[in-house]
């Protein structure tokens, strides 16, 4: 009969260096037609609290849930490396800013072609992305055995290379001696794109309800402060501790009702908002 | 424009002794007074709890009056559900013993608003126990 939803929306928002989270925490209740119903919370506040925010909402539509916009995710410039000898092939895909991946291709001597591009990279990204390539002509025990291309010497790091978005860039690589296979490791040293730190905005989504028939009323209370709402947003500045809510109706009329709180510091950013605790349930 | 008149009457036979309070509530639907009533044994009478009953005493159209009574965990609400006239809310009888009393007296909308409430602390045989008040908010 008498249901208690509670949820804590957002308790934590981890929004690292961020200060400017806002947390809101919400309650929903019915008020039955006991004469002289009233429901009777208690909410307590801790950290640097000035003071609570609350907000009552009637007719029994739930406070919609906090809208977290999120960035989209960054994609990252990539590079795509594809080893080939005759009908063999061996690729890679997918490298990202600073790092690096190998790739093998098991074809005995002869001349191999490396091929790298930048298919599928971040276009919103128009730098070119930077690379370097070392290889290595292997024999069935793995030891180094003999090779050269005309892009560096064996078992060398390349100089740094660049190549644009959609753009593709081959080498040819020789492999002599009792080579088995090469191996090749491609890093792409293209500068790391960190996303502009954001404040995530966190928008309320306040229901279209009526908040003012004035059916529905709450108080809340802490150390000789008192405020009373049918629906407008109340602030009480009492600091730490416990606050106390009480939600009742003058006409005794059974209501479903919502509320969303949370314990601001004096900039407006959360605090530590503990949910609830409902003491009677009418 | 704001006022708290502190009257005490000889009016209820059968508890002997009232208490009597008025009031006015300003223009914001936020306006809340607020205060503590305190109760404690007479002699041998204990406080067993407290009585209170509400009038809404605006005579041009006003919102209603309600007062919520909490001790404890507990809390109730009374409102008088018609402006002006001989009637009073119901009377709420919160049992929370000795001790302090919280009430707030609130509308349900914007408007001045005049009231008055009666109260007691009693035994559960009805007999009057010590009251005393004290006033922390009137606005």
């Amino acid at each position: 009969m008498k249901k208690i939803a509670q949820k804590t929306l957002l308790s934590l928002l981890a929004l690292t260096a961020f200060e400017s989270a806002f947390a809101l925490d919400s309650g929903a209740q019915n008020l039955t037609t006991t004469i002289g119903a009233t429901d009777y919370f208690k909410i307590t506040c801790a950290g640097d609290t000035d003071h609570l925010n609350f907000k009552l909402f009637e007719n029994g539509v739930t406070a919609a849930p906090v809208v977290i916009t999120e960035l989209p995710p960054t994609l990252p410039q990539v590079l795509n490396v594809t080893l080939a000898k005759l009908k063999l092939t061996a690729a890679t895909s997918a490298i990202a800013a600073g790092t690096n991946k190998e790739v093998a291709l098991k074809g005995g001597n002869g001349a191999y072609t490396l091929t790298l591009d930048t298919f599928g990279t971040n276009l919103t990204l128009k730098t070119a992305q930077t690379y370097s390539v070392q290889y290595q002509c292997l024999n069935a025990a793995k030891t180094i055995t003999a090779g050269s291309s005309t892009l560096v010497k064996l078992g060398v790091e390349s100089t740094t290379k660049s190549l644009a978005n959609n753009k593709t860039a081959k080498y040819a690589i020789n492999c002599t001696g009792k080579t088995d296979s090469l191996k090749v490791k491609i890093t792409n040293k293209t500068a790391v794109v960190k996303p502009m730190p954001t404040i995530i905005p966190i928008i309320p989504v306040i229901p279209a309800v009526s908040v003012s028939s004035g059916n529905l009323t709450a108080q809340v209370i802490k150390g000789a402060n008192a405020q009373n709402t049918i629906g407008d947003v109340l602030d009480i500045q009492e600091g730490n501790g416990d606050y106390s809510v009480m939600v009742n109706s003058p006409i005794n009329a059974a209501k479903t009702y919502s509320f969303q709180y949370s314990c601001l510091n004096t900039k407006n950013f959360e605090a530590k908002t503990s949910p609830f605790q409902l003491l009677q349930n009418q | 424009m704001k006022r708290f008149l502190f009257l005490m009457l000889m009016s209820l036979p059968i508890c002997g002794f009232a208490h009597d309070l008025s009031g006015d509530l300003g223009e914001s639907a936020s306006a809340t007074d607020y205060m503590m009533i305190y109760c404690s044994a007479d002699g041998s009478i204990t406080a067993d709890k407290l009585y209170f009953q509400l009038s809404n005493d605006s005579l041009s159209p006003a919102p209603l009056v309600s007062a919520q009574i909490a001790k404890n965990n507990f809390a109730t609400n009374v409102t008088d559900l018609i402006n002006g006239d001989a009637n009073s809310s119901r009377v709420a009888e919160v049992a929370g013993g000795e001790g302090a009393y919280r009430v707030t007296i609130n509308k349900n909308g914007v408007g001045k608003a005049s009231y008055s409430f009666v109260y007691h602390c009693e035994s559960n045989e009805g007999e009057h126990a010590e009251t005393t008040d004290s006033t922390l908010q009137n606005n």
